[in-house]
């Protein structure tokens, strides 16, 4: 894969974890509990596959391999950090509406 | 025809936008602006074009987009992943040219 790509997949898959998790938020705000869960799960599991990738470069860039560090890789990383903490926070949030529903 | 990308900071799409860009040129099409702007702002910018297309990151806004679109008469899709994942402008633009004609 090249650069562009490992881009633009990290933000892709970090996109989807965010829209995922707020997907959770608001069928547990419906009480839809299950339907969370399984969104939750939706969540984590676009996480690993955008974090598998990183994984890729940083393996690279730790063999001593030259990683172009452009600030779209900066901004890719945004992405990811941003839709860790979406995810980590809605199962906070979905935790409250369980004990408020 | 003007077309905007819209995404969280309007970065990643302004990449795809130039894909496009290119694509325009090959095809010999004219009459057709492209840009890239962050969805923060798109209520403000949304009358100066007749397509919008969102980037699936900024998927979590889509009830919004989808709202101001309706709203404002426009049309718009969430570029799939499988297409965006791959930077590909080419069908990128395929998916803004059918868009505008439905």
């Amino acid at each position: 894969m090249d650069n562009e790509k490992i881009i633009f997949s990290i933000i892709m898959y970090a996109g989807n974890a965010k829209a995922n998790a707020y997907d959770a938020i608001n069928e547990a705000k419906l009480g839809n509990f299950d339907n969370a869960e399984v969104l939750l799960k939706e969540a984590s599991d676009e996480i690993v596959k955008a974090h598998n990738i990183q994984n890729s470069i940083i393996t690279k860039e730790a063999s001593g391999e030259n990683i172009d560090l452009t600030l779209l890789l900066v901004h890719a990383e945004d992405h990811l950090m941003n839709a860790i903490s979406a995810r980590d926070y809605s199962v906070e949030i979905i935790e409250l509406y369980k004990r408020i529903v | 025809m003007r077309i905007l990308l819209a995404c969280v900071a309007g970065m990643s799409t302004s990449l795809l936008v130039e894909k496009m860009k290119k694509e325009v040129v090959s095809r010999g099409l004219d009459d057709l602006v492209l840009k890239a702007e962050p969805i923060e702002g798109l209520s403000d910018v949304i009358d100066d074009y007749d397509i919008v297309l969102l980037g699936p990151q900024a998927r979590f806004k889509e009830k919004m987009v989808a709202e101001l679109c309706n709203n404002s008469n426009k049309k718009y899709a969430v570029i799939p992943y499988q297409i965006y994942g791959l930077v590909d402008g080419a069908k990128t633009l395929d998916l803004a040219l059918s868009l505008a004609k439905r």
